[in-house]
């Protein structure tokens, strides 16, 4: 069952009926079994991935927990230990912690890894095997079935568990309300990774019914529905075309307008998505993570980090980056270089190499392909060359009298960073690395060959539907730039009733007709929803 | 209470302004492709309809009603559209059926080769589009969609039709709440003669062609919801100059109707009987203009009204009085040789 779909709106539509009916206290159940429902119908083959998760996550973050309660109630009866021997036993207590909790993450993770490179695997080896030893017996590619939503839920999941081993967050008691953290029906498909502090209160508590989380998550759904029928999904055979069409000459402005259009695109279809997610959350009174904060904005590349997939960047910053930078063998390389070798480089070690862990990991978290490692390792390659150059930049910004505050000069950094990251994403829209680069070459040349005919027709962008995205896009930027000074929708809702129900009726009027879904178009999926 | 009104009164407002939308993407049919109006115009009858004719393009180019009423007094309505499959003919003859209840369905038997996918979505969309819901519309609409198709769709037609916003013409507008009646009791008038060039070749099907066990399936159902509800059922191959036909099916049809007792007319080889010239009275190879639907009708209505007792209907003032109205624009239409649909099969 897809998100852009009549079957899901009914699914959604009954769901609310029966949550509001249900007394206030059951109504984290009727969550529970539609997200449950809703689960099986899109992945019941695969249903033992998630129940294994959450098994796992629940009885380790129970065992670490108890392991905390008996540790402070033995130190609390035994006031006679010593501070060493205090120490000792809590250091004991933190080993066993530390056993359930690296158990439970390899169980999760390595189910996740298998799943996801398990069949890239075997094409290595079967690949290094033809070329080392001429061996044309090639073993078998698996069968396997990507559970709906893996990466998210397990990923949420050891959050989970890193929190409560941290004493963060305390243990979930109930197992089937820790079942509804994991496997909260909206977030299931792409997220956003939620934490469980700050999702469990509007999880479990459920408030009254209220129309105004209704409405307001109707418009948060149209909005969405916007961004991908209207823009994403009418761009993708266009982006797709020229990339696989670029070596019959359609290079220079073809493969500029791509990239521009990629950025839409997936802007589009991820953000659009994450929208529907947090509207259909908003009207069950559930507040959910934003996982966007108007990335096209950003003025680096950090800052775009910061402001594309958060809840992604977050995770990986608190549950890679932060213990790695503490991890005692970085600490005593980045030491020993500081000592032996430069000063400099010793005080970067600690910070680098944590970086190119999470970058890697990154990238892989994207694909199994080495083009997505590659797209990972550039970015990191952007982001450290922000920061070394910040000293140099900052001087010549100082030489040349410019007006960081500027206009021209936050326009500037703008468009240089939106062009930078559309340019990466080369390494998304192809389908090898080489691939990648030779489109990035092929910006530069073939503008001669441009012939727009080509782009109604063969590259599947008509005119009048060219017209229609250019608009929209240019509505989503308006509408981005006025949401920096607070919330739309607030301010519609604070119109007089009549017009905002003209306003929200014509909105949802312009999805409805110029929505790409129907016969002939499939707008069923999302980039993001095979992660 | 106020609050209560003024939530419906929003609600309605809404719901309005959703039908306009949809009534605005809908193709209207009125200009081109007006087979598409023969369904909806079936709903506009205030009189009894005693013969509901069933088939494809071949029966509302060749079957006048405006002549059988005319000459015999039979009130009667073409529901056949282009490329019309057997699971919409059984629709529209019990649809009919429920609605008006007919003394007798005739139905050609001359589209039953078409194969179980066989599949038309912009016929089947003018079909089906104004058909009025019932367990018979939703049967039909699961039974004839391909994969690409998705039944909302055809509950909310704007959620197909969209995709016309920029091919919406001054014709969306003009009919938006008013369509005027265009065809005649379901029929379509044509005036070409290219059946001239046409040779006749009747049967120029591969013999190893049959009707499948769905369409014969569906014939058993049509038949039974006929005699379950008292209806005579006649089946008719109607004349054509070149056919989609082979001796195996017609031999079915022959062996189906004797094991149910049902009459079968095939007037392949009464073109002489009939009065038919394939150089005057045909479009095609297929379809009969309007002048040789008139010839057809006169000698279909001679044996209905010999074999099933058909009434005539022009003493009763109602009905006349709709029916002479009708006539009166179908005769104009005749003299001033104005036709209505450019026929496809």
């Amino acid at each position: 069952m897809s998100f852009i779909s009549l079957q899901f709106a009914l699914f959604v539509a009954i769901c609310l009926v029966v949550f509001y009916v249900c007394p206030k206290r059951f109504r984290w159940v009727v969550l529970l079994v539609a997200s449950y429902v809703f689960y099986a119908i899109c992945s019941l083959k695969v249903i033992g991935y998630i129940i294994i998760t959450t098994a796992t996550t629940y009885l380790a973050g129970r065992m670490i927990e108890n392991i905390a309660v008996y540790q402070r109630s033995y130190i609390k009866e035994h006031s006679e230990l010593t501070r060493e021997q205090k120490k000792e036993f809590k250091s004991k207590c933190k080993n066993k912690q530390r056993i359930f909790l690296w158990s439970c993450i390899a169980i999760n993770i390595g189910i996740l890894i298998f799943l996801k490179y398990a069949n890239w695997a075997i094409a290595y080896y079967n690949y290094y095997r033809l070329m080392w030893f001429g061996i044309t017996d090639f073993a078998d590619s698996l069968n396997i079935i990507m559970p709906l939503g893996v990466s998210f839920y397990t990923f949420q999941s050891v959050g989970y568990l890193s929190d409560v081993f941290n004493s963060k967050i305390k243990a979930e008691k109930n197992f089937f309300k820790h079942a509804l953290f994991v496997g909260f029906f909206p977030q299931i498909i792409q997220g956003p990774i939620s934490r469980y502090n700050e999702l469990a209160d509007s999880l479990f508590s459920c408030a009254d019914f209220n129309f105004y989380n209704i409405k307001s998550g109707f418009v948060r759904i149209m909005w969405g529905l916007f961004k991908k029928l209207v823009i994403a999904d009418r761009l993708s055979a266009f982006v797709k075309g020229v990339m696989d069409l670029r070596e019959y000459g359609f290079e220079g402005y073809y493969i500029i307008l791509a990239v521009f259009f990629y950025s839409m695109q997936i802007y589009g279809d991820f953000s659009g998505g994450i929208d529907v997610t947090i509207g259909v959350a908003e009207m069950f009174s559930v507040k959910l993570t934003e996982n966007f904060e108007r990335p096209f904005f950003s003025k680096s590349i950090s800052e775009y980090w910061r402001r594309w997939h958060i809840t992604l960047g977050t995770w990986f910053k608190d549950y890679i980056f932060y213990p790695l930078s503490l991890f005692k063998p970085f600490l005593n390389l980045g030491k020993w270089v500081k000592t032996h070798i430069s000063e400099g480089l010793g005080k970067r070690i600690p910070l680098y190499l944590p970086l190119i862990i999470v970058w890697t990991t990154t990238g892989m978290w994207h694909g199994s392909e080495s083009r997505y490692v590659v797209w990972g390792l550039l970015n990191l390659f952007f982001v450290i060359l922000g920061t070394e150059f910040e000293g140099i930049s900052n001087k010549l910004i100082e030489k040349f009298k410019i007006n960081v505050n500027g206009f021209l000069f936050k326009s500037y950094r703008v468009i240089k960073t939106f062009c930078l990251m559309s340019c990466l994403r080369l390494f998304d829209i192809n389908k090898n690395t080489e691939r990648a680069i030779e489109a990035f070459k092929g910006m530069f040349r073939g503008f001669d060959n441009f012939n727009m005919e080509e782009v109604y027709g063969t590259l599947q962008l008509p005119h009048d539907d060219l017209v229609v995205v250019i608009v929209a896009i240019l509505f989503l930027f308006t509408i981005e730039l006025i949401q920096r000074k607070g919330s739309i929708r607030e301010r519609i809702f604070k119109l007089n009733p009549s017009l905002q129900l003209i306003i929200v009726t014509l909105f949802s009027f312009i999805v409805i007709v110029f929505g790409y879904y129907g016969l002939g178009f499939d707008s069923s999926s999302f980039i993001y929803g095979a992660f | 209470m106020k609050k209560t009104i003024n939530i419906i009164v929003k609600i309605i407002s809404v719901l309005i302004a959703f039908s306009l939308l949809t009534m605005l993407f809908m193709p209207k049919y009125i200009e081109k492709n007006t087979d598409g109006r023969i369904t909806a115009e079936y709903y506009r009858e205030k009189t009894p309809i005693d013969v509901i004719i069933a088939g494809s393009s071949i029966v509302h180019a060749g079957v006048s009603p405006m002549t059988m009423y005319r000459e015999y007094g039979i009130s009667a309505y073409d529901r056949s559209n282009s490329s019309q499959v057997v699971p919409i003919s059984y629709a529209m003859i019990m649809d009919s059926i429920k609605r008006n209840k007919p003394r007798l369905v005739v139905m050609d038997v001359g589209f039953l080769y078409q194969s179980d996918d066989y599949v038309d979505e912009g016929s089947s969309r003018k079909s089906m589009d104004s058909f009025k819901w019932s367990k018979y519309k939703s049967e039909c609409i699961k039974d004839i969609m391909d994969e690409s198709e998705s039944y909302i769709d055809y509950v909310f037609p704007i959620l197909r039709f969209h995709s016309r916003w920029n091919d919406l013409k001054t014709e969306d507008i003009k009919y938006l709440l008013y369509k005027p009646t265009i065809t005649y009791n379901g029929q379509l008038l044509q005036f070409g003669t290219d059946g001239k060039n046409a040779e006749f070749n009747q049967r120029m099907l591969n013999e190893s062609v049959k009707a499948t066990d769905r369409t014969m399936n569906y014939l058993e159902k049509i038949t039974k919801g006929c005699n379950d509800n008292g209806v005579n059922l006649l089946f008719i191959k109607m004349p054509v100059i070149e056919g989609n036909w082979n001796n195996t099916i017609d031999n079915q049809i022959v062996e189906f109707s004797k094991a149910n007792n049902i009459n079968y007319i095939n007037f392949e080889n009464d073109f002489e009987k009939i009065g038919l010239d394939k150089n005057t009275d045909f479009v095609d190879g297929q379809h009969m203009n309007s002048y040789g639907a008139e010839k057809f009708s006169k000698y279909l209505s001679e044996i209905l009204v010999s074999e099933y007792d058909i009434k005539d209907n022009r003493s009763d003032v109602k009905i006349k009085a709709v029916f002479d109205e009708k006539l009166s624009r179908y005769e104009e239409a005749m003299k001033e040789q104005r036709p209505t649909e450019p026929v496809s099969d």
